[in-house]
């Protein structure tokens, strides 16, 4: 399937933390009573790598059939794309820049917080707008000067951890995720790993 | 569940969850959805969540409720052997309780189910079956007994038709949904249907197989579904033949929206060839022919150029070439053999010329996709600014075009340089 979930825009402080400005989300794909944490753990995910992520650098994380874009500005604006795997690569960076680009214009982001960013609407547009990659054909060629070899690759979420850090803890130990998104983890964790004993 | 708990204690709450879903059924004629939610420990309230006109079990009581209402329903099926030996213990004991007159509340079920009276044995039947498969739509006993009793004029087509798509929001990928759904239809096709109707189950029921395709990837019994409804409305008598080509349209337009978003998957591309091929029938000659396919040969064309590395959009190309290229030879040999002598017509000679100029046409289409895909690709491949993931893609696609190339000549003997 071509299709975009989430797109997120961050900001890290130079004193550390990162806080989240602005996210929106195409969840219809999803059974009613999971979206809230399918929600949760898009931004929770988006928010880590954001965090694991150098100024300035670009990473494609990709986990079971989804794949996570990021992008940090050098001044610490960052943004996130949550995408199925099949939406070509190159395209969801572009997005990102875009994002980021269209954030910085249109909003003062260094203050900002999610709720000063409650009628900012551009992320909205533009999620539903490129769920067809065809629309977002003419956007790579504009900027074709995106270097690929710069985006760090990664074939699952446990590779972006530094070491001795475990997915598990980290999910346990968020604040950003409610008890019931935390029973869903675990679930799904169970049941994927049926097979290998 | 691991707990010992008390079986009165089970019972009771099994009971009061069976009640409290049938009460949502009741209350709530539209329902849409229904999920089971991870939940760890029991609350005091009501596993059972109603909200939205969507319907959810805490996933903590699913176990026991399930075997529950297994047992329950089972011992109410007549002249049936049930599997585990003890059922028909406790059968046995259940109704000497009843004619003792004391009732030992371990056997209630029994006791339950032997104090009922035809219809409310039936109602509950019903109820029972409607539980096993929500939770587990793999059931082939329980769907059977919803037959029965459809066949006896127990329960609506409408009703039922609903409660397997609540069924098939959870598990949109179980292939006994979809075949309930094929009996239904069949049966309710079967009775004299006037044209409203016939349009009104036609929508319903692509749009049923539509939102299960789109639930789960690569969606056999869904596609394999949505094939069946198209052949037999397109073939049956029943249906009107101007709601034919409104058929025909509407699912061309359906399956090019869905194609420009599913790249990969081979259902949906299975489904849109027997499209194709029934568009074809339309057509009066070979031309118009040509002209259909030749549109979706560029389709094809320009998905294979966006999306590189997806085996599912090569099978289709050959797919549409191996339609198209034998009716165009067919073409060929027909006139060939009509005038053993020189053909005397410049007509004649049209015909002729024309359907060997679009093999041609064809072949040099493919020699040029084929050439194209291999040198941008090999140029990718080179480029030391290109990340692995594109390299990656890019090898397939030119692992692709090559065996395209050697397929064409199997098929066809036309020759395409591919290195």
């Amino acid at each position: 399937m071509v299709k975009l979930y989430a797109l997120s825009v961050f900001r890290r402080a130079p004193e550390g933390g990162t806080v989240l400005l602005k996210g929106s989300y195409d969840l219809q794909s999803f059974g009613f009573f999971q979206r809230g944490s399918v929600q949760e753990f898009m931004t929770f995910t988006s928010q880590m790598l954001v965090e694991r992520t150098q100024p300035g650098g670009r990473q494609s994380v990709k986990e079971q059939e989804y794949m996570c874009h990021v992008f940090v500005r050098a001044d610490g604006l960052a943004a996130v794309l949550v995408s199925d795997a099949e939406y070509p690569h190159r395209v969801s960076h572009t997005l990102l820049t875009k994002a980021i680009e269209d954030c910085a214009a249109a909003n003062d982001w260094k203050t900002a917080n999610t709720e000063t960013l409650r009628n900012y609407k551009a992320l909205d547009v533009m999620l539903a707008r490129y769920q067809n990659p065809k629309e977002a054909d003419a956007l790579t060629k504009i900027q074709a000067e995106l270097d690929e070899t710069k985006i760090i690759m990664h074939n699952t979420i446990e590779a972006v951890l530094e070491r001795g850090e475990k997915l598990d803890d980290l999910v346990a130990k968020s604040e950003g995720l409610s008890s019931q998104s935390k029973m869903f983890y675990k679930t799904a964790r169970k049941t994927n790993s049926c097979c290998n004993f | 569940m691991g707990d010992a708990r008390d079986p009165d204690e089970f019972f009771d709450l099994a009971e009061k969850i069976i009640q409290n879903i049938n009460t949502v059924f009741e209350k709530d004629g539209s329902l849409d959805e229904f999920d089971i939610v991870p939940v760890e420990s029991q609350s005091n309230r009501s596993p059972v969540i109603h909200v939205n006109h969507k319907l959810a079990l805490e996933s903590w009581c699913v176990p026991f409720l399930y075997s529950h209402s297994f047992k329950c329903f089972t011992q109410l099926l007549p002249n049936r052997k049930v599997s585990a030996g003890n059922h028909k213990n406790q059968h046995r004991n259940g109704s000497t309780s009843v004619r003792n007159g004391s009732i030992g509340s371990h056997e209630g079920h029994t006791f339950v189910n032997s104090r009922l009276t035809e219809g409310d044995r039936t109602e509950r039947k019903l109820n029972l079956s409607r539980i096993l498969i929500l939770l587990n739509p793999d059931l082939t006993l329980a769907w059977n007994y919803r037959r029965e009793a459809f066949i006896q004029c127990c329960m609506q087509f409408q009703h039922e038709l609903h409660l397997v798509s609540l069924v098939a929001s959870r598990k949109p990928k179980s292939s006994e949904v979809f075949m309930y759904r094929k009996w239904l239809v069949k049966h309710i096709l079967n009775e004299d249907l006037k044209g409203d109707n016939i349009e009104q189950i036609f929508t319903r029921e692509m749009q049923a197989a539509g939102k299960a395709a789109e639930a789960y990837f690569s969606n056999y019994h869904a596609w394999d579904y949505r094939r069946w409804l198209l052949e037999t409305f397109l073939g049956g008598s029943f249906c009107p033949d101007e709601f034919k080509l409104t058929i025909l349209n509407s699912e061309k337009n359906c399956s090019d929206n869905w194609v420009e978003r599913h790249i990969s998957d081979h259902s949906g591309f299975h489904y849109r060839q027997k499209l194709l091929s029934q568009m074809s029938l339309l057509e009066c000659n070979v031309n118009g022919v040509f002209q259909l396919f030749t549109k979706e040969l560029e389709n094809n064309l320009s998905l294979v150029m966006r999306f590189p590395g997806h085996e599912a959009l090569w099978y289709h190309r050959r797919f549409l070439l191996q339609f198209l290229v034998p009716k165009l030879q067919m073409e060929l040999t027909e006139n060939l053999n009509n005038h053993h002598q020189p053909m005397e017509t410049n007509w004649e000679c049209e015909v002729w010329q024309c359907c060997e100029d679009k093999i041609q046409y064809l072949k040099k289409k493919e020699e040029d996709l084929v050439k194209s895909i291999l040198t941008v690709n090999a140029s990718l491949v080179d480029d030391a600014s290109v990340n692995f993931i594109t390299k990656d893609s890019s090898n397939l696609s030119i692992l692709y075009s090559q065996k395209h190339a050697k397929w064409l000549f199997m098929m066809f003997e036309w020759i395409i340089d591919n290195n």
